[in-house]
C-alpha cells in the first residue's frame, strides 16, 4: 500500500513538474452566438489548440451588448490563466460609438491574434464609377444621391463618414446590423455602396464578380485586391482596426501568456488548420501580443472620431 | 366598467408613462423616436378600446389577480431565479421541484422525493453528459 | 432540366453514405426530443449541436442540423397540443386546437394530423426550394428596408385585427408589443434605450426568454390557479372541462386514429398554409409565428365550419402546422442563392456551412452543385425520418397525457428556466422570464390578445431598424414609403383595414346603444 502511494506522488510529482501550464482544462469565453462567423473561426483553432496543449478547451458562449457582457465575464473570472477571452480589437471601442463608456483595456493582456479581418468598401457593378477617386467625383457632381450601408461596423462607418466630411461630399449614410442585411440591400439595389469585412457575404459576391471592391476602409492590405489602397496610403489620418485575438487578464502569469502564444503561432502554421479555412476568404494569419496592442491603439484613434463627427 | 375598458385604460396609461419616460432614457432625439411615435398610437388606442368597449362577457375560467397561490408562485419563481444566480441551478432545481408540487396540492412525499431525484438526473445527462454545455 | 439531373444523380451519390443519412436521422430525433420541451426552440437546438458538427464530414454535419432544425419544428407542437404549451413560440398556433382536443381525448389524432400536415407543407416547401430557388431569391431582394418596413405593418395589422376579442384591443395589444421590444437597445445604433442603466438589458430581451415568460410560465401559473379554484367550488363540469376521462383514453382507439375524410378535409387547410408559408418563409426576417397565425386565419375565414376553431378543429391544427413548417425550405433560398441567411436559424447554418469551408454565395450553386443537390436531397428526405420518427414518438409521448398535471407542470417550470439560461449562458436573463410572466398573467386577467403582442414583440425592432434606414438612405424625406410601388401598396392595404374596422366598430356601438 505505502508503495502504491509512493508510485502515486512521484507520478504526480512528474506531471507537475513536467508540464506547468497548462494542467487542467481551460475555459475560453466567446462573446458571440454559438455559429456565427467569430465563434465558428475560433472554434478550427482552439480544435487545433487542444491537440496541441493536451487539455480540453471548454467554449463559453457569452453574447450580448456588442461583447461587453462576454468581456464583463471575463474579467470577472479567476485571473489564473485559464481563462481567456477570444475579442475582435475593435470591440474594445463599439461602447464608445453608442454612447457608453468604454471598455478598459489596460485590464487585458494581448496574447495573440489569429486572424485580421480588412473592411472593404463595395460598389455596385452598373455604377458609373468603378475606382475610388471617381466614385468622390462622381458623388461631388451628384450631392445627396449616393447611398451608403455599413455591414455592421461601426467604426468603420465613421471612418466613412470622415472622409465624407474631408472630401465634403454628400451622401446618405446608414447602418445595417451586419453584412449579410447590407450585402442583400446592394443586391437588391437598395443601396449603391456597402461596407463589408473580407469573407462577408458582400466579399464572396465580389469575388463572383457581383460587386466591386473599391477601396479598403482598413489598416492593412489584401493580396486578393492588390490594387486597393488603405485610407492612410489615401492621405487620411484614420482607418479602422480589427484583429481577432486571444486574451488574458492583465494579473494573469506570464508562462500562461507564453504558453498559448506559442501553442497558437505552431497551429496557424499546419496544413490541416489552413486547408479549414480555405474558400471563406479570410486566411488566419499569426500575430504576437504587440500587433494586437497595436491593434487596439489604431481603434482607439478611430474612437474619437464619435467626438469630432458626431452622431 | 368592464374588465376590457380597464384594461384599455391601463394600455393608455402605461402609453403616458413611456412617453415621458423616453427622453430621460436615450441618447439621441432619432433614438427615441420610435417609442414615443408608438406610445402615442398606444395612449390613442388604449381610448379607443375603452370607448368602443361593448358589454361585459361573462367567462368561467377566470381567477382572481391577487389570489395567495398566484402570488405563491411568482414568489417561488422569483426565488428560484435569486437562488440560480447565486448557488447554482441544481441546488435551486432540488428546491423548485418538491416545493411546487407541495404548493400544488401533493402530499405524496415518496413520489415528491422519487420524481425530484428523476428529474434533476435526466437535467444532468441531457445538458451536461449528452450536450456539454454545463449548468452553473 | 438534364443538368438538373445530373446533378440530382451526383448528389445521390455523395448521399449514399450511411454516415450521412445517420446524421440526418439522428439530427431529426434530437431535434423532435429538444423542440417538445419548452424552452428548447429551434435555435437552440442548432446552437447546442453546432460543435458536435464538428466531427462529422461537411454533408453529414450539414444534414444533422437540417434534420434537427425539421425535428425541433414539429417537437414544438407536442407540448402545444398535449398540455397547451408551446414548445416553440411558433407553435402557439398550433395549440388553439391542438389543445381542446386533448382535452377532448383525441390528444394522438391532434398529434397526427399535425405530423402530417408539417411533414406535406415542409416537404413541398423543400421541392420550392429545390426548383424555385433562383426566382425566388430575385424576388426577395427587390424587398428593400421601405418595402420590409411596409409588409411588417400590413402583417402586424392584419394580425392585430384578427384577434379573438376583437379589432382594436388588438391593434392596442400589438403596440404595447411593439413599445416593449424598444425596451434595451436603439436597434440601429446599438446604443442603450430604455434600459435604464442596466447592461444585461442595453442589448434588449431576447425573444426566447419573452417567450418562455410570456406564453409559457404564465400559463403554468395560470393552469394551477384555475385548476385549484375549480377544485374549491367543486364544480362538476371538471371532468368535461379540465381532466381527460381515463376511460375515453383507455376504450377508444378511434379518437386517435385520423381517419381518410379527416385527413381529406385537412387538405386544402394544407395547401393554403404552405402557400402562404412559403410565400412569408422567402422573406428574409418576417418569420415562422406569422405563416402560422396568416394561415391560420386565411383557413378559419375559408373554412365551412368557422365556429369549430379553437374547438379542435383538425383544419386549424393543420393550417397552423402547414404555414409554420412550409418557412422552412424558402428561409433557406437568400442563404443558398446570396449567401444571405434569412433568419436566425438560416444564420446558425450558415456557420456551419462556413465551419466546414463552405461559402455560400452567388457562386456556390454553380462551383458546388453536387453538394447542394445532396444537400437539397437530405432536406427533403429528413422530412420521411421526421414522419417516421414523430409516428414512434407521438405514439410514445401521447401516454404523457395520462400523467399527473402537477408533475408535468413542475418538470415544464424547471425547463422554462433552464431554457431561459441556455440561450446566452446568462442568469440575469431569467429575471426577464419573470417580468414577461407577470405581464402575460395580467394580458390573461385583462382579456388582453397575446397573439399580436408576441408577433410585434419578435418584430419590433426589425420594423424600426428597416424605417429608420429608409429614412436615413433617403434624407428624412418620409415619401420614400409611399413612392415606391410595393411599400406604398401594402401601406395602403393596412390604413384601410384598419380606419374600415375601427369604423365598423363604432357604428355597430352606436346602433346598439340606440
Amino acid at each position: 500500500m505505502k508503495r502504491l502511494f509512493l508510485v502515486l506522488f512521484l507520478v504526480i510529482g512528474f506531471a507537475v513538474n513536467g508540464q506547468a501550464y497548462p494542467d487542467r482544462p481551460i475555459s475560453m469565453i466567446v462573446p458571440y452566438n454559438a455559429g456565427g462567423s467569430l465563434d465558428s473561426m475560433t472554434r478550427i483553432v482552439v480544435e487545433f489548440m487542444k491537440q496541441e496543449l493536451d487539455v480540453p478547451i471548454l467554449i463559453n458562449n457569452r453574447p450580448g451588448a456588442s461583447g461587453t457582457i462576454g468581456a464583463e465575464a471575463f474579467l470577472k473570472a479567476k485571473d489564473d490563466g485559464y481563462t481567456v477571452l477570444v475579442f475582435p480589437t475593435s470591440s474594445f471601442i463599439t461602447p464608445v460609438f453608442q454612447g457608453r463608456k468604454a471598455i478598459n483595456t489596460d485590464e487585458f493582456k494581448p496574447v495573440g491574434g489569429f486572424i485580421k479581418s480588412e473592411r472593404i468598401l463595395f460598389g455596385r457593378t452598373d455604377a458609373p464609377y468603378k475606382t475610388f477617386q471617381e466614385l468622390i467625383s462622381y458623388a461631388r457632381e451628384n450631392p445627396g444621391k449616393l447611398k451608403f450601408g455599413s455591414g455592421g461596423s461601426t467604426d468603420t462607418a465613421y471612418v466613412f463618414k470622415y472622409i465624407l466630411q474631408k472630401e465634403n461630399l454628400d451622401i446618405n449614410v446608414t447602418l445595417f446590423n451586419g453584412g449579410a442585411p447590407a450585402a442583400a440591400a446592394i443586391m437588391g439595389k437598395h443601396v449603391d455602396l456597402i461596407e463589408g469585412g473580407n469573407g462577408s457575404p458582400g466579399d464572396v459576391a465580389a469575388m463572383a464578380g457581383k460587386l466591386i471592391p473599391l477601396t479598403i476602409l482598413s489598416d492593412g492590405k489584401l493580396s486578393k485586391y492588390p490594387d486597393l489602397k488603405t485610407p492612410l496610403d489615401l492621405g487620411y489620418e484614420y482607418a479602422s482596426s480589427v484583429m481577432f485575438g486571444f486574451f488574458l487578464h492583465a494579473s494573469a502569469p506570464a508562462e500562461a501568456a507564453q504558453a498559448l502564444e506559442k501553442t497558437l503561432k505552431k497551429v496557424l502554421q499546419n496544413e490541416k488548420l489552413l486547408e479549414k479555412f480555405a474558400g471563406r476568404g479570410v486566411t488566419p494569419q499569426f500575430f504576437t501580443g504587440d500587433e494586437l496592442q497595436n491593434s487596439i491603439e489604431a481603434g482607439k484613434k478611430v474612437a474619437k472620431l464619435y467626438e469630432i463627427i458626431g452622431e | 366598467m368592464t374588465r376590457l375598458q380597464i384594461s384599455g385604460g391601463a394600455i393608455a396609461l402605461l402609453g403616458v408613462l413611456i412617453f415621458f419616460i423616453t427622453p430621460y432614457q436615450v441618447n439621441s432625439i432619432q433614438s427615441g423616436a420610435f417609442p414615443r411615435i408608438v406610445s402615442l398610437c398606444l395612449i390613442v388606442f388604449g381610448v379607443l378600446v375603452a370607448l368602443t368597449t361593448e358589454k361585459s362577457e361573462k367567462t368561467n375560467d377566470d381567477i382572481k389577480l391577487f389570489n395567495p397561490l398566484l402570488l405563491c408562485y411568482l414568489v417561488l419563481v422569483f426565488g428560484t431565479t435569486l437562488m440560480i444566480r447565486k448557488y447554482g441551478f441544481y441546488p435551486a432545481i432540488i428546491i423548485l421541484l418538491p416545493s411546487c408540487l407541495v404548493l400544488f396540492g401533493e402530499r405524496n412525499y415518496k413520489t415528491i422525493t422519487l420524481f425530484t431525484i428523476i428529474t434533476t438526473g435526466m437535467i444532468y445527462l441531457i445538458i451536461d453528459v449528452l450536450l456539454g454545455s454545463g449548468l452553473p | 432540366m438534364t443538368e438538373l439531373l445530373s446533378n440530382v444523380m451526383l448528389g445521390m451519390d455523395l448521399l449514399l453514405q450511411w454516415e450521412v443519412l445517420f446524421a440526418a436521422a439522428g439530427g431529426v430525433v434530437a431535434g423532435l426530443m429538444m423542440g417538445a420541451v419548452p424552452g428548447l426552440s429551434d435555435i437552440i437546438a442548432i446552437c447546442l449541436m453546432v460543435p458536435f458538427t464538428f466531427y462529422l464530414n461537411p454533408i453529414a454535419g450539414i444534414a444533422m442540423l437540417m434534420g434537427l432544425s425539421k425535428g425541433a419544428n414539429f417537437g414544438g407542437a407536442i407540448p402545444a397540443i398535449l398540455f397547451n404549451i408551446p414548445g416553440t413560440p411558433q407553435a402557439v398556433i398550433t395549440a388553439f386546437d391542438g389543445y381542446p382536443l386533448t382535452k377532448q381525448g383525441k390528444a394522438g389524432k391532434a398529434l397526427k394530423v399535425a405530423l402530417f400536415a408539417s411533414c406535406i407543407a415542409d416537404g413541398i416547401s423543400d421541392l420550392i426550394l429545390i426548383f424555385l430557388a433562383a426566382p425566388v431569391a430575385m424576388a426577395a431582394i427587390m424587398i428593400g428596408p421601405a418595402e420590409h418596413a411596409s409588409v411588417v405593418i400590413f402583417a402586424l395589422v392584419l394580425i392585430s385585427i384578427t384577434s379573438e376579442t376583437g379589432p382594436v384591443i388588438g391593434l392596442a395589444s400589438m403596440l404595447f408589443g411593439l413599445l416593449l421590444s424598444s425596451v434595451g437597445a436603439d436597434p440601429l445604433s446599438g446604443a442603450p434605450r430604455l434600459a435604464f442603466g442596466s447592461d444585461e438589458l442595453s442589448s434588449g430581451i431576447n425573444i426566447v426568454p419573452m417567450a418562455l415568460g410570456f406564453f409559457v410560465v404564465s400559463e403554468i401559473i395560470w393552469q394551477i390557479c384555475l385548476d385549484k379554484k375549480k377544485e374549491a367550488e367543486r364544480v362538476k363540469l371538471q371532468l368535461l372541462e379540465d381532466q381527460i376521462d381515463p376511460s375515453i383514453e383507455q376504450k377508444s382507439k378511434k379518437n386517435h386514429s385520423l381517419s381518410f375524410s379527416e385527413f381529406k378535409r385537412c387538405i386544402p387547410a394544407i395547401g393554403r398554409g404552405t402557400l402562404i408559408g412559403s410565400s412569408i418563409g422567402a422573406l428574409p426576417g418576417i418569420g415562422t409565428t406569422v405563416g402560422a397565425y396568416l394561415s391560420y386565419v386565411a383557413t378559419k375565414k375559408a373554412s365551412k365550419h368557422p365556429e369549430d376553431f379553437g374547438k379542435g378543429s383538425i383544419e386549424g391544427i393543420a393550417a397552423a402546422e402547414a404555414g409554420n413548417n412550409a418557412c422552412n425550405g424558402p428561409n433557406l433560398i437568400p442563404l443558398i442563392t446570396l449567401g444571405i441567411p434569412g433568419n436566425l436559424a438560416a444564420a446558425l447554418i450558415l456557420g456551419a456551412f462556413t465551419m466546414q469551408g463552405l461559402t455560400p454565395g452567388p457562386m456556390f450553386m454553380e462551383q458546388q452543385a453536387p453538394l447542394l443537390y445532396a444537400l437539397f436531397i437530405v432536406l427533403f428526405f429528413s422530412n420521411f425520418f421526421t414522419l417516421f420518427f414523430g409516428i414512434l414518438y407521438t405514439k410514445l409521448i401521447r401516454k404523457m397525457v395520462s400523467l399527473p398535471k402537477n408533475y408535468i407542470y413542475s418538470a415544464v417550470l424547471v425547463f422554462a428556466l433552464i431554457g431561459t439560461y441556455i440561450v446566452h449562458n446568462n442568469t440575469f436573463e431569467l429575471y426577464f422570464t419573470l417580468i414577461f410572466s407577470v405581464i402575460g398573467l395580467l394580458c390573461r386577467k385583462g382579456k388582453i390578445p397575446m397573439i399580436p403582442l408576441l408577433i410585434a414583440y419578435i418584430l419590433g425592432s426589425s420594423l424600426e431598424l428597416k424605417i429608420r434606414q429608409t429614412l436615413d438612405l433617403h434624407a428624412y424625406d418620409f415619401s420614400v414609403f409611399l413612392t415606391k410601388p410595393i411599400s406604398c401598396v401594402f401601406l395602403s392595404f393596412s390604413v384601410v383595414v384598419i380606419v374600415y374596422t375601427i369604423y365598423k366598430k363604432l357604428k355597430s356601438k352606436a346602433t346598439a346603444t340606440e
